[in-house]
């Protein structure tokens, strides 16, 4: 197997043109945040799998639809590329005709000539084409944008190129309006609605009930020199806060002058990836690019059709690339805020995470972890040393840790409700034998209080009154 | 060149360089009926045709066996990429010049550029066999011998007079690069 980066042109041509002319493999490469795989025996390509789901259809000439796709790496030849023997994916295209790589080559380089040339009267392939005047065959351009006219035609693409500049030339066809193309609507977003403002000039009441309403899906950051703390929410409903922490909800409360907040829309399925960043369950932790070729990694994203997120870092800048089934959605970078980003791949000095795709909600485990820590602190307030010692004691184990008086915890707790329920009885058990169970229910009554409207706004109002009741009552 | 070690192949690449319509498409047509060689042909605008071919005849070399894939370059000055990767990996050269005496300048022109588009590919120029050969002798208008000599093989390369369209001269540009080609192969396998 080989791996690495194309440059130029010429990289490209040379891989092709030289390396593959007597290979059996898969030639991937990932260009722009696409992959394009070439399936090649003894050096003649016998089919591809290309994403381009909206020129993929069952009337499209697979040869002209392979040339066509490869235009990009004319255009813009910084892409990845790795080769390994293997077998081909279901879903590939099989070429009527295998071509031989050089063959491809120049086909493609002839090709892409001519659309150069065409492109001056169309503007863009997604131009609509209307017949002017009648001639043999006008029903297969009349309506259809360039591109389909060009990649359902029997034709050669270079053949079928020609004949349409010439027939636009010579006033038989001219365009009319420009049809979005499909991809766009798999365009995601990122919008900062707020970006670090004092968490003092906000009124966090109302941004969250004004979220909520209106079906939010994105995240909110609260900062602090040193952290911060992510509230992420899907349609308006609270669905995680990392890392985990009781403090958040206090933080809430409070009006500190050294927090600043921003809030941040972001589209459903690339939250639920970018939440990963978060996980703990990580294939590939900080390992440095001196140890890494990044062209294999996604060639393996591509071919065991990963799902989750791949991270490089370099200094202080980030860049996310979100994966789903082995595609890429979306690159982000994060640098003074993330963004959406076209920009190529670090070549170098970059450390690399992956981690596999995980459900990351955990608001279940977080508000427990808030009502522990709310039963243990009102357990300190009546206590006397030696108890206290005792719950610290007890309070510290391989899922929990106390620091300054507060409970965390220690390792990723998802999967572990019973125990998180366990330890939340006991100290329930503790509170009520300490202060009986009148007294501890005022407590409690006293200390959720003041969370009470942030908990109506994240909706975990009817969830803790539930709780409450099955607890308490039993 | 490429070595298929498993098979024990060895490709050699010739190209037939030169200007525009100086008969390089021909001399491939030509030498296809002559040798019974399969051709593949991509369109160029303008020009005629780029034609290559990959399954000429095999000759044993040592305890290998050495076959040549012919290629043709297009002329125009649009399609100097495709140009580039046809010579990539070149191992010979044919260049075909144009014998009229209009397009002695053309021929010039496209000697030095194919030093320049040889350097470009990673190939020394002094290496690389190169044979000339003079097309479309049958006519009128073309100049003698040594006048096309003198001017375009400044270097003293093996050349011979032809008139593709006839048939003539064909292949014995394609055997004298050949030869050059298999000594060199034999030399290098010892």
């Amino acid at each position: 197997m080989i791996s690495g980066y194309f440059v130029s042109q010429q990289d490209f041509v040379d891989l092709v043109n030289g390396y593959l002319s007597n290979k059996e493999g898969i030639l991937g490469i990932y260009l722009e945040g696409k992959s394009i795989e070439l399936y090649i025996e003894k050096g003649y390509i016998k089919g591809f799998y290309v994403e381009m789901e909206d020129l993929v259809d069952s009337e499209a000439n697979t040869l002209s639809l392979l040339i066509y796709s490869l235009f990009n790496m004319l255009d813009n030849p910084n892409a990845l590329f790795a080769f390994k023997t293997g077998v081909e994916r279901d879903n590939f295209l099989k070429l009527h005709e295998p071509i031989s790589a050089e063959e491809l080559i120049l086909q493609l380089q002839l090709a892409y000539q001519e659309f150069k040339s065409l492109l001056t009267l169309i503007i863009t392939p997604f131009a609509t084409l209307r017949v002017l005047k009648p001639f043999d065959g006008m029903h297969h351009y009349d309506g259809k944008t360039v591109i389909s006219a060009i990649l359902t035609s029997k034709n050669t693409l270079v053949s079928e190129i020609r004949k349409l500049e010439e027939l636009l030339r010579s006033g038989f066809l001219d365009i009319g309006q420009f049809i979005t193309p499909e991809v766009n609507k798999k365009a995601f977003e990122i919008n900062y609605i707020v970006k670090n403002v004092s968490l003092t000039n906000i009124n966090v009441f109302s941004i969250f009930e004004s979220l909520k309403l209106s079906k939010f899906t994105g995240w909110i950051s609260i900062s602090k020199a040193n952290g911060s703390y992510n509230a992420y929410f899907k349609r308006g409903k609270f669905l995680a806060l990392y890392p985990y922490s009781p403090d958040f909800f206090g933080f809430l409360l409070s009006t500190r002058k050294d927090y600043t907040i921003s809030i941040v829309s972001m589209s459903e399925n690339l939250l639920e990836n970018f939440m990963l960043r978060h996980s703990t369950k990580k294939l590939i932790n900080n390992l440095s690019d001196d140890f890494v070729e990044l062209g294999k990694i996604f060639l393996g994203i591509i071919r065991k059709g990963f799902s989750g997120l791949l991270t490089l870092q370099r200094g202080n800048e980030r860049m996310h690339f979100v994966c789903k089934n082995g595609v890429l959605l979306a690159s982000l970078l994060d640098r003074d805020g993330i963004e959406i980003s076209k920009m190529e791949p670090y070549k170098e000095s970059f450390l690399l995470e992956l981690v596999p795709f995980e459900p990351m909600e955990n608001f279940w485990e977080v508000l427990h972890l808030l009502l522990i820590n709310t039963v243990y602190s009102i357990i300190l307030r009546h206590s006397s040393q030696a108890i206290q010692s005792i719950l610290y004691y007890l309070a510290s184990s391989d899922l929990f840790k106390v620091v300054e008086g507060s409970v965390y915890f220690r390792t990723d707790p998802k999967g572990r409700k019973e125990e998180i329920l366990g330890f939340l009885s006991f100290l329930l058990d503790v509170g009520y034998k300490i202060l009986g169970k009148e007294k501890l229910e005022e407590e409690l009554e006293n200390s959720l209080h003041p969370y009470k409207e942030i908990f109506k706004i994240l909706d975990l109002e009817d969830y803790t009154k539930l709780w409450s009741e099955i607890v308490i009552d039993s | 060149m490429i070595v298929d070690l498993d098979k024990k192949l060895i490709r050699l690449k010739v190209v037939y360089y030169g200007p525009a319509m100086s008969g390089k498409t021909t001399n491939l047509e030509s030498l296809s009926k002559l040798e019974g060689l399969k051709l593949a042909k991509i369109d160029t605008k303008g020009e005629r045709t780029l034609v290559f071919d990959f399954s000429t005849k095999k000759v044993p070399v040592s305890n290998m066996t050495a076959y040549f894939a012919l290629y043709t370059v297009p002329g125009q000055e649009i399609y100097k990429d495709m140009r580039l990767t046809v010579l990539k990996g070149v191992d010979g050269i044919v260049f075909v010049a144009d014998a009229q005496a209009h397009r002695l300048e053309e021929n010039i022109r496209f000697f030095e550029l194919l030093k320049e588009d040889l350097s470009k590919v990673g190939k020394r120029y002094e290496e690389v066999p190169k044979v000339i050969q003079y097309n479309k002798m049958d006519l009128d208008n073309v100049l003698p011998l040594e006048v096309l000599e003198e001017k375009i093989n400044k270097d003293g390369l093996s050349s011979v007079c032809a008139s593709a369209i006839r048939g003539k001269g064909v292949k014995e540009a394609f055997s004298m690069i050949e030869a050059l080609l298999l000594s060199r192969l034999e030399r290098m396998l010892g």
